[in-house]
């Protein structure tokens, strides 16, 4: 009984067949099952970057949003998705940095390929600047500012990231709401309290992913 | 393929269709820039700077391909608003002569004397003469350069004297070259036409003369004056090239049209770019010209018209002239990371933008180093492959190790760190406390862990203010689901306070 189901689950091309209405309310009732899971397998896309916490990767030339609240887990993630793709140079983007790069090794993360910037008031501009470049693999960003961030801004960062084929990794505590269009994919990190992690270990991270175009 | 002719000559002409800020510069000041620019092909350059304008390379002694080498020369002189003629030949008279005249060199009529004696100047003094020479020589029946050369040496000095025994053994010295075997000593020197030697000028500066522009209407905004700007740094940028520098500090005045509404005070304006990165090319500085002018522009608008502009590399840095490597992208990305650095650098400040360097240090605010300009140079990124995660990344710690390690050995550290320790209340300082309280945000936490302590003691080593500065670090669980990296200090002291330095995010 199960197996029909998860191989829907994971390959929606199957939906391809079968009456109209049927597939219609087929497709609603998978979508509530992915969102159940948590997880979405997915073969993983040619235009995306590995990742083994995503299932599918993370996608390039698109906005990906990675949301935790303060202590969630969030920065450990992006550093997991940069450790686990070492051959890419990384511009690391805050406007009040407090990115601690003595920890960035400890998680695999060889500092001389990061470039951190500290754009203040002026965080987006440096982000545009930095993807526009094209000096980068991976984009991450992480700024206050990004919270209050108009659709306009974010789209002008998602073109951005499609014209330099780039990864753009905004880490914020708060997560928008759930299909926000700029998005290609949207990632919640659970709060410790429902992991098993202790403060101690370096322990798995299980995502949410709330949308993925 | 290396050619044995090895003098080239390159005559000038204006280009008629493209680059139309071009015409804003007068004919000679390209030429010279053109010259200064070639000084990357060859260090001997010659300028004719008599119409029609030519530039001379001497090529002795350098390895080049030809082909190559008119290709570069065609797009250098492009960039100056000029069209070429080339011709490569084994002296400077044949060269000069050979770009506008046929090939058959012996057969061309005596009056191309005058072209071949002077390449480098128009000399009426000499033109004089050789003229009297070739009304004479004419008459005996000798039409032709190669007739001229058989004339014995002894009727043309006693006839012409001096000047016209050195022409004609120049003119056979070059006409035997051509029949000589590959491995034939080339011309003696002292025989040679004496060469003007090019020397680049001291300041390195473009002029555009907008106002004598034929078909360029005066600047009135910003894009219309980057469009100029933009042709005058390309230049620039090749002269600054030939010298293997980069640009550290440019200057750019802007003279408005004369108008009595203007005050003489104001009739000029000039701006200083520093580059926290010295730049080598116009792609790199337009952007930051860009903003600067933006934001100059948006407190003082161009009172009138800009009718001239004069661009001038006021401080300069040494730059790498090494050959490009086509199967790599190092030296274009290394350009623009320079780039990039230095539009952070002129709108953030030049410390916006670092590698952080580890440090062997004890406190966890020294424990890194920020580089920034110079001293964060372009490096390549390791081209590793992707690295498929190992089973253990994934397996929690506890299983792995007893003691709380990172992965990379060292203690674990929190990925977020205050700057500034936050001070923290708590309801036991001198027991387990069961519960945080932060002053400034109000916030308060209840704690469900303790992990520690990790003792960092002070370098007092370093300094004498550092003795007795201890801080025991404690990883923590809070009820909220937060997780904190705070210390206790002083170790001894009756005032202990708690702060709070990190969170694990």
């Amino acid at each position: 009984m199960f197996a029909p189901i998860l191989s829907l689950v994971e390959s929606p091309l199957e939906l391809e067949q079968g009456p109209e209405p049927k597939r219609e309310l087929l497709q609603k009732k998978l979508e509530r099952l992915r969102e159940i899971s948590g997880v979405l397998k997915a073969p993983l896309s040619r235009d995306a970057l590995p990742f083994s916490q995503v299932s599918g990767g993370i996608p390039r030339s698109a906005l990906t949003e990675v949301s935790s609240i303060a202590g969630g887990g969030k920065t450990e993630l992006a550093l997991r998705f940069i450790a686990e793709n070492p051959s890419l140079r990384v511009a690391w983007i805050e406007d009040r940095l407090t990115a601690y790069p003595s920890a960035f090794p400890q998680l695999g993360v060889e500092l001389s390929r990061l470039l951190f910037i500290e754009g203040g008031k002026d965080t987006l501009w440096a982000a545009h600047q930095a993807i526009r470049s094209q000096l980068f693999g991976i984009v991450v960003i992480s700024a206050a500012s990004l919270a209050t961030a108009s659709s306009i801004e974010l789209r002008r960062l998602q073109l951005s990231a499609e014209h330099a084929h780039c990864p753009v990794i905004l880490l914020s505590e708060k997560s928008r709401a759930s299909g926000n269009w700029p998005f290609a994919l949207q990632i919640q990190v659970p709060m410790i309290a429902s992991r098993t992690s202790r403060v101690d270990e370096t322990a798995e991270i299980t995502v949410k992913i709330a949308r993925v175009v | 393929m290396t050619s044995r002719h090895n003098i080239l000559c390159v005559r000038l002409g204006e280009q008629t269709s493209g680059t139309s800020t071009n015409t804003a510069t007068p004919t000679e000041s390209r030429a010279r820039s053109l010259a200064e620019a070639c000084l990357r092909l060859s260090p001997k350059i010659a300028l004719r700077e008599d119409p029609p304008h030519a530039v001379f390379l001497d090529m002795r002694g350098i390895r080049f391909q030809e082909e190559a080498l008119l290709l570069k020369i065609r797009a250098l002189a492009g960039r100056f608003g000029f069209t070429v003629q080339t011709s490569f030949a084994n002296d400077a008279g044949r060269a000069h002569l050979l770009v506008s005249q046929a090939r058959q060199f012996p057969l061309a009529p005596l009056e191309f004397l005058i072209d071949y004696s002077s390449p480098f100047r128009n000399d009426p003094i000499e033109s004089k003469k050789i003229r009297k020479m070739i009304e004479v020589i004419r008459q005996l029946g000798v039409r032709t350069l190669g007739q001229f050369t058989q004339i014995p040496t002894q009727t043309l000095a006693s006839r012409f004297g001096e000047f016209a025994v050195l022409l004609s053994q120049r003119l056979a010295r070059s006409l035997d070259f051509d029949a000589a075997p590959s491995n034939a000593r080339p011309v003696p020197k002292k025989d040679e036409i004496p060469w003007p030697l090019f020397r680049a000028p001291e300041k390195i500066e473009e002029h555009l003369a907008l106002a004598s522009a034929e078909d360029l209407a005066p600047c009135l905004s910003l894009e219309s004056l980057l469009a100029v700007a933009r042709e005058g740094l390309d230049r620039l940028a090749a002269r600054l090239r030939a010298r293997s520098l980069r640009v550290a500090s440019l200057v750019l005045e802007m003279e408005f049209e004369n108008s009595s509404l203007l005050d003489v005070r104001e009739r000029t304006r000039t701006f200083k770019l520093d580059f926290p990165t010295p730049q080598g090319s116009v792609a790199g500085i337009i952007p930051i010209l860009r903003d600067r002018l933006s934001a100059e522009l948006q407190r003082r608008t161009l009172i009138a018209p800009v009718m001239n502009l004069r661009l001038e590399a006021a401080e300069t840095a040494p730059g790498n002239s090494a050959q490009k490597d086509f199967f790599s992208r190092h030296a274009e990305q290394s350009e623009q990371w320079d780039a990039l650095m230095a539009r952070i650098g002129s709108k953030i400040g030049v410390s916006g933008a670092f590698i952080a360097s580890s440090e062997d240090r004890h406190f966890p605010e020294k424990t890194w180093r920020p580089l920034t300009g110079r001293e964060a140079t372009y490096t390549e990124a390791p081209l590793l492959s992707a690295r498929e995660p190992h089973p253990m990344d994934f397996i929690p710690l506890r299983e792995r190790r007893s003691h709380p390690r990172s992965s990379r050995g060292g203690p674990i550290r929190p990925t977020r760190l205050l700057k500034i320790p936050e001070t923290l209340e708590c309801d036991a300082i001198l027991t387990i406390p069961a519960w945080l309280f932060q002053p400034e945000t109000r916030r308060r936490w209840k704690i469900t862990r303790w992990q520690g302590p990790e003792r960092i003691s002070g370098e007092w080593w370093l300094s004498p203010e550092l003795q007795n500065t201890e801080r025991d670090y404690y990883r923590l669980e809070t009820e909220s689901g937060d997780r904190l990296w705070v210390y206790l200090t002083p170790q001894n002291g009756t005032n202990r306070q708690l702060f709070l330095h990190g969170y694990f995010d």
